[in-house]
């Protein structure tokens, strides 16, 4: 339907091209308008140039365009996926009895893919935003890793119970974590709009 | 005699675990009193240097860091001079490991010496 309407518009165009054609075509018969009817071969040469330079520049900033697009795409996919791993901590978090060492694969996963992104991405930053963002984002890393999987040295201290390598957090612990996260996860989207500018 | 290597992965667990021993399997508890600790004593009286690998491992705790490291100064009351100057760290998958325990040693220094 959509492609019918598209088609309509563009049979509206062409026949308003050709009368646009007709009018200015009518000028040329009158006395102030003198059309050289012969054109040299320089003048040819000169407009095939100019026309297959134009072609070619169109071309190759099309591809360009397209290759640093399809390059922001796959680094904000790329962040789409920590935040969803992100995502899987805080969830973890907030079961009772989870597996410590789930927990410590999770933040080492996360913290390589960090790693990944940030060094790959300085080339399409702005060097004062790259180094701000990524200091933001490496403090806020460390801080949400040390709330989740630091447990007390205190034995009485019972923000996090350990038992058999499993442990349950209390609920103001899972709060605190959750804020730390939150902060991460804003850095992240600061870091995407910062990309898509 | 060449500086002593000590490979997490390979000497101690693969899964490193939590802080006590009574908290759970391969803590840093554990880690520090059979691996570190020893290693460590060995270095420092050949001369050497103790080189940390912490690569191979599917992931260390905040915990198993701080008892292990921070615990050597806490607990066992080695100088954080002597660490420095002793222990080397590696870390090639995840550097931010090193930066983390270099932390962990000044914090167990700072707060032994408030």
């Amino acid at each position: 339907m959509k492609k019918k309407e598209n088609n309509k518009t563009w049979y509206i165009w062409m026949i308003l091209g050709v009368i646009l054609g007709i009018i200015i075509g009518q000028f040329f018969h009158k006395d102030y308008f003198q059309l050289d009817t012969q054109i040299s071969v320089i003048e040819i040469v000169d407009l095939l140039v100019t026309v297959g330079l134009a072609l070619y520049v169109a071309r190759i900033l099309d591809r360009k365009i397209r290759h640093e697009q399809f390059t922001i795409d796959l680094f904000i996919a790329k962040i789409d996926d920590i935040e969803s791993q992100i995502k899987s901590i805080e969830n973890l978090i907030q079961e009772k009895d989870v597996s410590m060492q789930i927990i410590y694969t999770k933040f080492h996963v996360l913290s390589i893919a960090k790693n990944s992104l940030l060094e790959s991405i300085s080339s399409l930053l702005k060097e004062k935003d790259y180094s701000t963002s990524t200091n933001e984002i490496k403090n806020k890393h460390k801080t949400f890793k040390l709330i989740a999987t630091n447990t007390p040295i205190d034995k009485t201290d019972t923000s996090v119970v350990v038992k058999n390598g499993k442990g349950t957090y209390s609920v103001q612990r899972i709060s605190e974590i959750m804020i730390e996260s939150y902060a991460l996860k804003d850095e992240y989207f600061k870091l995407k709009v910062l990309l898509t500018e | 005699m060449d500086n002593i290597i000590l490979k997490i992965a390979m000497d101690f667990s693969r899964t490193p675990g939590v802080r006590y021993k009574n908290e759970g399997e391969f803590s840093g508890e554990e880690f520090r009193n059979s691996c570190l600790r020893p290693k460590l004593e060995q270095a420092l009286s050949n001369h050497v240097k103790l080189i940390v690998d912490l690569d191979g491992t599917a992931g260390l705790g905040t915990s198993f860091l701080e008892e292990s490291f921070g615990g050597l100064i806490r607990e066992d009351g080695f100088e954080y001079k002597t660490l420095q100057e002793n222990i080397k760290f590696v870390s090639n998958e995840n550097p931010d490991y090193i930066d983390e325990v270099n932390e962990y040693l000044k914090d167990a220094y700072e707060k032994k010496g408030k």
